[in-house]
């Protein structure tokens, strides 16, 4: 709570009585959730004043992996509020429920009153708020009455299609369609009703498939199962078809009523894949188990759409926006950058705009304001009574309701950065305060909700911007393990949620290290931050980044890609609109840039150049400058994020590409120099000599720019082609007026100094050799790609490069990472490959469950299963490279010898060159 | 500034303002030319072997010297002796002492720079007087090596140099702990003096060996990379190095890491720290992690990672494993407890059933030394079948690794504890610091198994009964009894005895009884009760040099 003068404090300390009357003392909240929301929770309710704050552990927390032990347990200070489970959601129905019990009776025995559960599953999960409700716990979010109505996605999508508002076009009761072709009438209905004991009556009123879904209804409550697994995969196939026939060529999506963050859903473009995608998304929100709600959407999936989120906060009486969130970029349907959008931002952005740019501006200001009078209406409908999300999709100026996600979202720091909230008296207009932080407004809502007056929304700053810091690699692929070992602390105007990872050993004040297989699921941390324009905004987020270390052993993670991303922005346009689809055609972009990178031989380069050197005094100024410029060449090109990063920033700045081939605008030292500083490796006290520029390389650096810089004061020449043409003179009055000695002195310096620069072209030749440069960014803010990144299969193949195969030898296939095995896709199907049996390239033979991913790992080649390492091991733990199965492949894989990879390599390296 | 070159190229900038030459501060010119001789002398001192050693170093992506020094420490270093030898500079090696973290540690670091960082008889005599002051002073070591072996020229002298540092380093053994780090390619004596040293530390890309590959190929025509003859991979496995690491920064901070577990000398605590980690509270996942391991199918036989169990014991859950590549059957770790550095040893179940082989042996000694000979209470984690037996084995030696293990154990006079948490037979019972062999206390969790060996006994406990079972199998098949139903019959009564063993025997019982082990602890108690038993040893206790009777076999 800030209070009027945005002074910082607690309600029951606070002098007005108005305020005081809003303690949060009587709370003491258990917070049932993992992730890094359970560690911002925690430290937000001891800052707002609640009595105490509990946390559950899973084992996954605790006894599972060495080095997981959650990070929290380092400052939580009384032990008695950790609480142990197995873990959150158990396997199944039966489980569910069990759990739900341990829980409530963790929470009431304890003398728990409030429960939390962040952004987990429990958060929307009706049974579960209202189980904790029904115990006389006061649950911190929408109530179930709410998720009931809203959270559901097939009934939220009924209540939007009754309030007037866009929906996507679909169905959304696959399983009483499946149900209704066993049963055919009335009769049928009754009669199972009656054979299972269900509390069903048929509502003549209603058509027959609603009145299905009732029956259905009745077996959740009772967990009896009334449409089998298959026959909804009859079903589903059935609603695809007529879908692709009314829409060809597009492809659909299977979304679980209870799915959410990427989970519980499968995009499937033929119907021989409907089948498994249907088992799939429902493994993977554990909905297997007989008498559990199989339901799911069938719709339309959107190929080239935004996601924009509008942030709700609401007492059930008044409901209010808070400006939007674009989502668009996110890849395998996890978000990876969440930028807020206000009305004032884009308001903000139009100065100075005009034509295209001016109207796509106000277009998106338009769809915007639709979004949040449609979300407001909707929240009030629905009765809500905490924060959701109403998450859109959006096509031009077009706008498609899609979900409400009744609980805070991951990204919700987006929406506090842009908004905060203020709350005044309705009796007294000069007594004021504000709330800055949606998870107290919560709290607020849940302790005091009636009687809190509805806020104002204030500005806080005009933009807002979230990077989601997983554990992946270059190609976004989830990476299980790797230790943490070092990660530095937050920088000014940083904000990151970190799980509580880079908490220090209290005693020691020593990094402790930290085993990834424990978290919760590949996202590591958060980390935000903010700016008065969005471009502000970019550098601030870039500058963190960069400045940003973080070390380990056999560590993965995206932190290269937001670098290269938020920089890639910043060069292109900070305001660039990507849809849903950009990600894929990005990557494929890097993977572009990284297949021509690894034939780069910098050394031969080096040579090359070096042998086209006659002057002797130039090989020697040459040799003398070789670590100052191979250095950073070589950091930049072995990541291949940053370089794609650092090709966006600075094309058309330090260089621009004429007729194909790249020249310097300004000279190349400024790009040495800028090279320095995007790696973090410029001079800066306190870093290790090791991470900046080594001190003989900063000596040529500096006596270079004064020369220069002395230069251009002395002739008022800057413009870098004239400061050449200037130099190649044979005298010049102004610098050397009847001294050609010190003229010639001046040429040698320049000429030294110039030596080797070549070398820097090959940055922006490989933006051109890899079409990664191709990328636009149109007058309309929408990103065009070269045809070869934008085909989805061309894409994927480009992709691959950036995440090389492990090294397997060919007569056998290992495990691409550590996790869970699984040789079937669910536990009634059939092994996915058993011995003997013959694999094509690209079949699925196995799962990796990783971070709750259940991966499936796909043959590299073609061939026959000799030996299977792993029979009757479903559900056992892996290691990455251990051996799965021993195989005959069909065509033994010829590798390279060293020699051709050397002659390519140099022949590339050498055209490169130019 | 050379305004005069006449190089087509140069990397000076001839507009530079000529800095005004120095004024001289009066009459006295003898005393402005001992400021220059100064002045000299100390840059010699740090001078190198100049700007292009200086970068090829540096494209090996090696730091120098100095720059690994600013690593260590970002205070000013108190070097010693700048200038000793004949040609008045570093000499190829750099000595001196830094405050790391408020604490005086002697370091020394090869110039590879300057003669490749080679040894001759000067610089060997600055290395030991270095080591020398360390051991008097009562301060830890760090060395920093990056050194191509003896300076050649100086023939025997650079030998002479070696046996002098060797010399030294051995004297303060067991006096101050030691740290070597290896950096560069590092062969011969170059490789020896580290390992004197208490812990090595490679790094990815360097080489340790008795000689280089180009040696090798030529006296024994094996043709090896040097990855593949002295890297990390090698090392890591074989205990020549303790710890690995990625690069020389992982290095120079694994250094500073393991120095917080390291006492100043033989005759002082290593360092209390005050834990806010309580330490009377109950540990609900030591019970969740017995559960979940014996509740498994494989019940008793299940595998468990001895290193959860170490971390549920120590403050904050926070170990420190040495040797963590090698013999991982063995855990060896420092921590802290209740504040107090301790060793801990530990049977690890779920590589090679914990049985304790040869190169376990090796590194637990290792270990129990150097914490016997620094003052460090151990803790011992018992979970093993016993020795492993076998050919491999019994040729390897491993009655001499094995009796290596018991008796620095024995001699083992730091207080320890043993907590045993499930199996302990045997030989391996009686030597892993039981009472009779220096336990200060041996503590038992309710599902120990305490025996003179596992199921084999039975044949033993139950000889009578066994024969009978043979006995009646024999006769009933001359009656006319079906040979699968007298031998159903035979191996009911089997199943039974060994029911029966398991019941009777595999328990921690009889070792109760016998006063071998003080108490049982219940999970969830472990730290509660090694810490406070810890804590009073603790107290009771005065850390000395050790002395006494050199035995015959260290």
């Amino acid at each position: 709570m800030l209070d009027d003068q945005l002074t910082p404090g607690k309600f029951h300390e606070a002098e007005l009585d108005w305020l005081r009357s809003f303690s949060l003392t009587s709370v003491k909240c258990l917070i049932v959730c993992r992730g890094p929301v359970r560690k911002e929770a925690f430290d937000i309710f001891a800052r707002i004043g609640v009595s105490a704050s509990g946390i559950l552990l899973s084992e996954k927390d605790s006894i599972v992996y060495p080095r997981s032990l959650a990070p929290e347990l380092r400052s939580i200070g009384d032990i008695r509020n950790v609480h142990r489970i197995a873990d959150y959601m158990g396997a199944g129905q039966e489980e569910k429920v069990e759990r739900i019990a341990e829980i409530i009776e963790i929470a009431t025995s304890n003398g728990y009153t409030h429960v939390f559960a962040g952004y987990g599953f429990m958060a929307e999960d009706a049974e579960f708020i209202e189980a904790v409700e029904n115990a006389g716990l006061c649950f911190i979010g929408p109530s179930s009455s709410v998720c009931r109505v809203a959270g559901a996605k097939d009934e939220a999508k009924k209540l939007a299609r009754s309030l007037g508002n866009a929906v996507i076009p679909g169905f959304d009761n696959v399983s009483a369609r499946a149900l209704i072709k066993a049963a055919k009438d009335k009769q049928a209905l009754e009669k199972l009703a009656k054979q299972h004991s269900l509390d069903f009556v048929f509502d003549k009123d209603l058509e027959l498939v609603e009145n299905a879904e009732l029956l259905l209804l009745a077996g959740y409550r009772a967990t009896v199962e009334l449409v089998t697994i298959d026959a909804l995969q009859v079903a589903a196939l059935e609603l695809a078809e007529s879908m692709w026939a009314d829409y060809p060529n597009h492809r659909i999506r299977f979304k679980h009523i209870a799915g959410g963050g990427g989970k519980g859903q499968r995009v499937v473009a033929k119907p021989d894949e409907v089948a498994a995608a249907v088992v799939n998304l429902l493994a993977e929100v554990k909905m297997t188990a007989p008498g559990s709600n199989r339901n799911f959407l069938t719709e339309l999936n959107i190929e080239t759409s935004r996601h924009n989120e509008i942030q709700l906060i609401g007492n059930g009486d008044w409901c209010l926006s808070l400006g939007g969130r674009d989502c668009s970029v996110q890849m395998h349907e996890q978000k990876l950058l969440e930028v807020s959008l206000t009305k004032e931002l884009l308001e903000d952005s139009l100065k100075g705009l005009s034509g295209v740019a001016a109207d796509t501006v106000k277009g998106d200001i338009g769809t915007l304001q639709r979004m949040e009078d449609e979300s407001e209406k909707f929240g009030q409908a629905t009765g809500l009574n905490s924060v959701s999300t109403f998450e859109c999709i959006v096509d031009g100026t077009d706008h498609f309701f899609m979900e409400m996600n009744t609980r805070i979202q991951v990204e919700h720091g987006v929406t506090e950065l842009a908004y905060r909230l203020k709350f005044t008296n309705p009796k007294n207009s000069t007594q004021s305060f504000y709330v800055d932080e949606l998870i107290e407004a919560m709290v607020l809502l849940s302790v005091h909700g009636s009687r809190l007056p509805k806020p104002e929304r204030i500005v806080r700053y005009r933009s807002g911007i979230e990077v989601r810091v997983n554990a992946t690699n270059d190609a976004l692929q989830p990476h299980a393990g790797g230790i943490i070992k070092g990660w530095s602390r937050p920088i000014e105007g940083e904000i990151r949620f970190d799980q509580g990872i880079g908490t220090r050993n209290p005693d020691t004040g020593a990094f402790v290290f930290y085993n990834l297989a424990g978290a919760y699921d590949s996202n590591i941390a958060l980390v935000l931050a903010h700016g008065e324009s969005r471009e502000e905004n970019l550098l601030r987020l870039a500058e963190i980044l960069r400045r940003t270390e973080l070390r380990g052993d056999d560590l993965k993670t995206n932190m290269d890609l937001h670098y290269g991303l938020c920089n890639w922005l910043i060069g292109k346009a900070p305001m660039a609109k990507p849809n849903t689809s950009f990600m894929l055609s990005y990557l494929a972009a890097v993977g572009s840039l990284k297949k021509i990178v690894n034939d780069v031989d910098l050394d031969f380069a080096a040579i090359q150049i070096l042998q086209g050197l006659e002057d002797p005094s130039a090989q020697k100024v040459f040799r003398a400058k070789q670590t100052l410029l191979l250095r950073p060449l070589q950091r930049l090109f072995e990541s291949p994020h940053v370089l794609a990063g650092f090709l966006g920033r600075f094309d058309g700045e330090l260089w621009e590409v004429r007729d194909g081939s790249p020249h310097f605008t300004q000279n190349p030292l400024r790009l040495l120099q800028e090279l320095y500083h995007y790696l973090n490796i410029e001079n800066a006290p306190d870093k290790p000599p090791c991470d900046v520029i080594w001190g003989h390389d900063e000596e040529i650096m500096e006596e270079a720019f004064a020369f220069y810089a002395r230069l251009a004061e002395i002739t008022g020449v800057e413009d870098w082609s004239e400061v050449q043409v200037l130099l190649a003179a044979d005298s010049n009055d102004k610098v050397a007026s009847g001294n050609p000695e010190l003229w010639s002195a001046c040429q040698a310096a320049h000429r030294g100094f110039q030596v080797g620069l070549e070398l820097l072209l090959l940055i922006p030749t490989l933006g051109v050799a890899s079409e990664f440069g191709s990328i636009q960014v149109g007058e309309d803010f929408t990103v065009s790609f070269p045809d070869m990144f934008a085909d989805a299969e061309l894409a994927g193949e480009l992709v691959r490069h950036l995440a090389p195969p492990p090294k397997a030898s060919p007569d056998e296939i290992v495990a691409p990472s550590g996790g869970a095995f699984y040789a079937r896709e669910a536990p009634h199907l059939d092994l996915l490959i058993d011995e003997g049996q013959h694999f094509e390239a690209g079949q699925p033979l196995f799962i990796i469950e990783v971070m709750k991913m259940f991966n499936k790992v796909l043959a590299p080649c073609a061939g026959v299963v000799t030996e299977n390492r792993m029979q009757d091991a479903d559900g056992s733990i892996v290691t990455k490279g251990q051996t799965i199965f021993k195989i005959e492949p069909d065509e033994r894989i010829v590798e390279e010898s060293e020699a051709t990879i050397t002659a390519r390599k140099q022949s590339i390296t050498k055209k490169l060159l130019g | 500034m050379g305004i005069m070159t006449a190089a087509t190229h140069s990397l000076e900038n001839p507009l530079a303002e000529v800095p005004p030459a120095a004024v001289p501060s009066g009459g006295n010119g003898l005393y402005d030319n001992a400021l220059a001789l100064g002045k000299d002398l100390k840059a010699r001192s740090i001078h190198g072997g100049g700007t292009d050693r200086i970068r090829i170093q540096h494209m090996k992506s090696r730091m120098t010297v100095f720059e690994r020094i600013k690593v260590l420490s970002s205070l000013e270093p108190n070097f010693m002796w700048e200038n000793w030898g004949p040609n008045l500079d570093g000499a190829s090696i750099i000595t001196g002492i830094l405050d790391i973290g408020g604490r005086d540690v002697a370091v020394y670091g090869h110039d590879f720079t300057l003669r490749a960082g080679s040894m001759d008889a000067t610089n060997g005599a600055k290395l030991a007087r270095l080591i020398y002051m360390a051991g008097e002073r009562g301060i830890p070591l760090i060395g920093m090596n990056d050194s191509a072996g003896a300076f050649v020229p100086a023939g025997v002298g650079g030998l002479d140099g070696y046996s002098e540092a060797f010399t030294a380093l051995r004297k303060i053994s067991g006096v101050v702990p030691s740290i070597s780090l290896m950096f560069g390619f590092n062969a011969g004596g170059g490789s020896y003096l580290p390992r004197q040293g208490s812990f090595m530390i490679q790094s990815e890309n360097t080489f340790i060996g008795i000689t280089g590959t180009g040696v090798v190929k030529s006296v024994l025509g094996e043709e090896v990379t040097a990855d593949e003859l002295g890297g990390p991979g090698v090392h890591g496995l074989n205990g020549v190095c303790d710890l690995l690491t990625a690069d020389e920064l992982g290095s120079l901070r694994t250094a500073i890491r393991l120095l917080g577990y390291l006492p100043d000398n033989n005759h002082s605590n290593a360092p209390f720290r005050k834990t806010s980690d309580p330490v009377d509270r109950f540990v609900p996942e030591e019970d969740l992690l017995f559960r979940k391991t014996f509740d498994s199918p494989a019940g008793m036989n299940a595998p468990m990672d001895v290193t959860l169990m170490i971390q549920l014991i120590s403050d904050h859950g926070e170990y420190f494993e040495i040797q963590p590549q090698r013999a991982r059957n063995m855990i060896t770790a420092f921590a802290r407890v209740g504040g107090h550095v301790v060793g801990y040893v530990a049977n690890n179940s779920a590589v090679g059933s914990g049985q304790i082989d040869i190169s376990a042996a090796r590194k637990a000694v290792r270990f129990v030394r150097f914490c016997n000979l620094y003052n460090i209470p151990m803790i011992f984690l018992e979970d093993t079948t016993g020795f492993k037996p076998g050919v491999e084995q019994e040729s390897g030696g491993i009655l001499l690794e094995g009796r290596r293990l018991l008796d620095s154990i024995i001699d083992l006079r730091t207080p320890s504890l043993t907590l045993i948490i499930r199996n302990a037979f045997g030989g391996a019972y009686a030597s892993y610091n039981s009472h009779f062999v220096g336990a200060d206390m041996v503590f038992t969790l309710p599902m120990a198994r305490i025996a003179v060996m596992g199921q084999a006994g039975k044949d033993y406990v139950y000889k009578d009964e066994m024969r009978g079972a043979a006995a009646a199998y024999k006769k009933a098949i001359a009656s006319g009894t079906s040979e699968k139903e007298a031998a159903k019959v035979r191996d009911g009564v089997l199943a039974q005895l060994s029911a029966r063993y398991e019941e009777e025997l595999m328990n921690p019982k009889e070792a109760l009884a016998l006063g071998s082990v003080s108490k049982v602890v219940m999970p969830g108690n472990s730290r509660k009760v090694l810490a406070k038993n810890l804590a009073f040893l603790m107290r009771t206790y005065t850390p000395t040099a050790m002395g006494g009777i050199q035995r015959e076999f260290e």
